[in-house]
């Protein structure tokens, strides 16, 4: 297909992520409005091939206005040009994988997790002794458990300042695939990155992956759960599994 | 002799009471029982036995669901029906998954959905079966299902800006997913169509875009879905559509000939065309303009959106040096997708000032006035939520609602030439005002077609604006002005021609600030007229002004003063006025020369929706980012026309 072998399309989306948020698209190709490159465009299909998970748009920006997520990145004036923001969330992605290598060491299950700001997408694939995180594919695989989140969120797991579960709760990770998949993730992975956790990997937050302030770290400890618990006892309300825990699509 | 005291009386305060501009017609050929009819003694209530428009009623003209292409494509997920609901009042999750709501409903709202390939996106994720015999429709598909969603999704996109969409699965006239597309879109506007209190407009957005120019024109049905049904929206995309609006008001007059029934276009962006929204050379023929284009155009295109997200296009600093407010949101690097830079001489051919100035030079010399058109605002968003508030603002397309990133992100770029226009400079921008007597498809419409509207930038201030040769100063000391205003002259979007001998054109002005708004700082009324020698000339006059400040040598009012924190997005109402009213009287009318006259109500200085992201996420804003904003609202002009 001419479009996927088109070297200048194919090399936007790779500049557009080590980038940052540079829109690389040439403006003639865009669409009536105007303003469409394809991060943006990537970002809305999401909306629909995995239906609202922008939702955690909403719910990242609720809680970086209640101070409970740190600023995020793109606070940042101008380009990252030497790709800081990139190896910051490189470095957080493997250090996720690795959380969840020691969560369950024979866990099997493929994950994909695409960050919105970025759409950078990430799958953790098991090999013979490791999780290992390719970063930076183009998608998931059919059949994936599917995890859409941002940055920020990553951050704070990979720090251990924020456990998965309580992401899952608050909104800013959103699951997609059968519903067997997601229970037994949430309930296999839920602590990770809980300061209290014991199943994850012990490893001292990294102040320089992200740039939270002190005094936002309370909050995990403070909302996790039992390891046993279901998802219907994190907090979910049955209108949130509805949306959140979505079911995989009939055609797939 | 009482018949005869009786017939004197009326008819000499019939003759007063509709002022001179109106005594063009035969007032002597009223009979006595026609005299009381129109002019018996009033009734305790002021108000009774009148009908003129009492409250402006606000809504917006064009706004975007998740049935446009480029919404969907942007991740829009609400349909029709929630962007009524919530122009309605009601709350409703955005396709970010936040609770949004207006701080008041509004009257009124159009869908107006871009026409090309309408509903397509909903039905290809969906996996319609129709759409996925197509082989290139199914290899998308299946991209989307096996990672590479990204690629697929941006594939779409081009495919189609190019013009090199599939033609057998386009959503275009002719096919059926298409018509299913314009009914569920008319379905949705009869449900929330509640006559009197809400009024749901069928419409939608035909989206020329030559060479990157916008030409886009909404069009709106005065009528319901037994006549706008009859019909599928026109496009774009040859051989059904096409991108020259002269095709388009061939539709419409088509439209209005099959159906009887009624619809106008409303323009928008001129600032985005690249110089060819209000031509003297038509873009499409590089031939002057003739009076044919221009009797359709005055015909179809009775109003302008002024004022909407991409920027505001009343006026330009370069075309108007000495108008300290006209540098205002502006949007001038470029085309609507920066294929091509602007260049000055674009200018004068794409604001709303300069066009109406032309107007009158192309008037005398055609006879018709193709820029004859009222103001209003409107979104444009592509989110469902038709929102212009600075502090409830939530963008123009679903991944620019409300978040930490949104204004530090790139919201056009074209690196070749240069160009990047920022998320922080979309404007929460505006809405349309309409002085209608009933909130109804046919009174609002009617207004509409008299232009008797305005454009805010959001605020919902009133503002009324009225000419005639009789007015006097104490027609301002009224709380009803619109008594004295529409008695003795015409209201915003009328005519005033054969100007008696010694007088000039006298306007009534008044404006309320917006109950929970900010004060209002000046009313003035910009002038542009054509003198002898066919050239074009423009003045803004300061009329009406809060405190006790003094014109200037040069006739400005001063500065109102600024009391925004930008740090806390607050600001007092300690400066600037409620209201405005006053009686201003032309001081450099020539009965000879064609004239136009329209308000401009300018706002104090309050916080922009950058101040209010800023404070809310506790982010700091890129350098350069405007952080506070003065609010304003245009009125449709008034028309000065020497004796025909």
């Amino acid at each position: 297909m001419k479009a996927l072998t088109n070297p200048r399309r194919a090399g936007v989306l790779g500049v557009a992520v080590a980038a940052g948020l540079m829109a690389t698209a040439p403006a003639h190709e865009a669409f009536a409005c105007g303003y469409h490159d394809p991060q943006s465009v990537s970002r809305g299909f999401l909306n629909w091939t995995y239906p609202d998970s922008l939702h955690v748009i909403g719910a990242i920006s609720r809680e970086v206005a209640a101070r409970r997520l740190p600023l995020p990145h793109f606070d940042q004036v101008g380009v990252d040009l030497f790709g800081r923001r990139y190896r910051a969330t490189k470095i957080a992605l493997d250090r996720f994988g690795e959380m969840l290598r020691t969560a369950s060491p024979t866990q099997s299950q493929p994950i994909s997790l695409v960050l919105v700001e970025p759409m950078l997408w990430t799958r953790f694939e098991r090999s013979a002794d490791s999780l290992h995180a390719k970063v930076h594919v183009s998608g998931a695989e059919p059949g994936d458990l599917v995890l859409v989140s941002g940055e920020a969120v990553l951050g704070e797991i990979a720090a251990r300042r924020l456990s998965f579960g309580d992401a899952v709760e608050r909104g800013t990770v959103r699951l997609y695939g059968t519903e067997p998949q997601i229970a037994e993730f949430v309930l296999t992975f839920g602590q990770v990155g809980g300061s209290d956790g014991h199943a994850d990997i012990q490893q001292p937050p990294d102040a320089s992956l992200f740039t939270a302030s002190a005094g936002q770290t309370g909050l995990a400890a403070q909302q996790s759960f039992p390891a046993d618990t279901t998802p219907a006892e994190l907090g979910c309300t049955p209108d949130h599994q509805k949306t959140s825990f979505h079911r995989e699509r009939d055609h797939d | 002799m009482i018949r005869k005291l009786l017939e004197t009386t009326c008819l000499g305060l019939l003759a007063a009471s509709i002022g001179t501009a109106a005594l063009a017609q035969d007032a002597g050929t009223y009979s006595v029982e026609e005299a009381e009819k129109a002019f018996k003694a009033r009734p305790y209530s002021p108000y009774a036995e009148r009908n003129f428009p009492r409250r402006p009623l606000f809504g917006d003209t064009h706004l975007h669901t998740t049935l446009s292409f480029d919404a969907g494509a942007a991740g829009a997920r609400l349909g029709p029906r929630e962007a009524y609901r919530f122009a309605k009042g009601e709350e409703v999750i955005s396709s970010t998954g936040q609770p949004a709501r207006l701080s008041r409903p509004l009257d009124f709202l159009v869908v107006a959905d871009h026409s090309d390939n309408m509903g397509f996106f909903g039905d290809f994720l969906a996996g319609k079966p129709e759409i996925l015999q197509n082989a290139q429709a199914r290899e998308w598909y299946d991209m989307m299902q096996s990672g590479k969603a990204a690629e697929a999704a941006w594939d779409i996109v081009v495919t189609f800006s190019q013009g090199k969409f599939p033609p057998d699965i386009i959503y275009q006239p002719g096919n059926p997913a298409y018509r299913s597309t314009w009914q569920g879109i008319i379905a949705a506007a009869e449900e929330a169509n509640d006559p009197g209190q809400f009024t749901a407009f069928i419409g939608y957005e035909w989206t020329s875009l030559e060479k990157g120019n916008n030409l886009h024109r909404n069009v709106i049905f005065r009528d319901g879905g037994e006549k706008a049904g009859l019909i599928e929206p026109y496009t774009t995309q040859p051989p059904l559509g096409s991108n020259n609006p002269r095709d388009l008001w061939k539709w419409l007059h088509n439209y209005e000939d099959r159906t009887g029934g009624s619809a106008l276009a409303i323009a928008h962006n001129g600032n985005l065309s690249n110089g060819t929204m209000f031509p003297l050379v038509e873009s499409f023929t590089g031939k002057e303009i003739e009076r044919e284009y221009a009797e359709q155009r005055a015909r179809w295109e009775v109003l302008y959106e002024t004022t909407q997200m991409k920027g505001d296009g009343e006026s330009h600093p370069t075309l108007s040096p000495n108008d300290e407010f006209a540098n205002f949101e502006k949007w001038e690097k470029g085309n609507l997708d920066l294929s091509e830079a602007k260049k000055p001489e674009m200018l004068e051919f794409e604001y709303t000032r300069s066009a109406l100035k032309n107007g009158l030079k192309l008037e005398a010399e055609l006879g018709v006035n193709p820029y004859k058109f009222g103001l209003v605002g409107s979104t444009d968003a592509h989110t469902g939520l038709a929102t212009a508030d600075d502090d409830n603002f939530f963008g123009k397309i679903s991944t620019s609602e409300p978040s930490p990133e949104r204004a530090m992100h790139p919201f056009m770029t074209n690196p070749k030439l240069g160009l990047k226009i920022m998320g922080w400079e979309t404007t929460a921008s505006g809405y349309a005002a309409v002085w209608a007597q009933e909130n109804t498809r046919a009174s609002i419409f009617d207004a509409m077609k008299r232009r008797e509207t305005y454009a805010t930038t959001g605020p919902r201030m009133l503002v009324r604006f009225f000419g005639g040769f009789d007015f006097v100063a104490a027609d301002a000391d009224s709380r009803s002005p619109a008594i004295a205003g529409y008695t003795k002259g015409v209201p915003m979007g009328g005519d005033l021609t054969n100007a008696p001998a010694g007088k000039a054109p006298t306007f009534l002005v008044a404006a309320l600030k917006d109950p929970i708004g900010a004060n209002l700082d000046r009313y003035q009324i910009v002038k542009g007229w054509l003198d002898a020698a066919g050239e074009v000339h423009e003045m803004v006059y300061d009329v009406a002004w809060s405190g006790d400040r003094t014109p200037g040598a040069d006739g400005k009012v001063p500065s109102v003063g600024d009391t925004v924190d930008v740090a806390n997005a607050t600001w007092t109402n300690t400066i600037g006025g409620p209201e405005l009213i006053a009686v201003w009287t032309d001081p450099e009318f020539d009965p000879a020369q064609r004239a136009f006259y329209y308000g401009r109500v300018i706002e104090i200085p309050t916080p922009r929706w950058t101040a209010y992201d800023a404070k809310y996420y506790g982010i700091t804003m890129p350098e350069g980012t405007r952080m506070t904003t003065t609010e304003r609202a245009y009125t449709s002009p008034i028309w000065y026309t020497p004796g025909l």
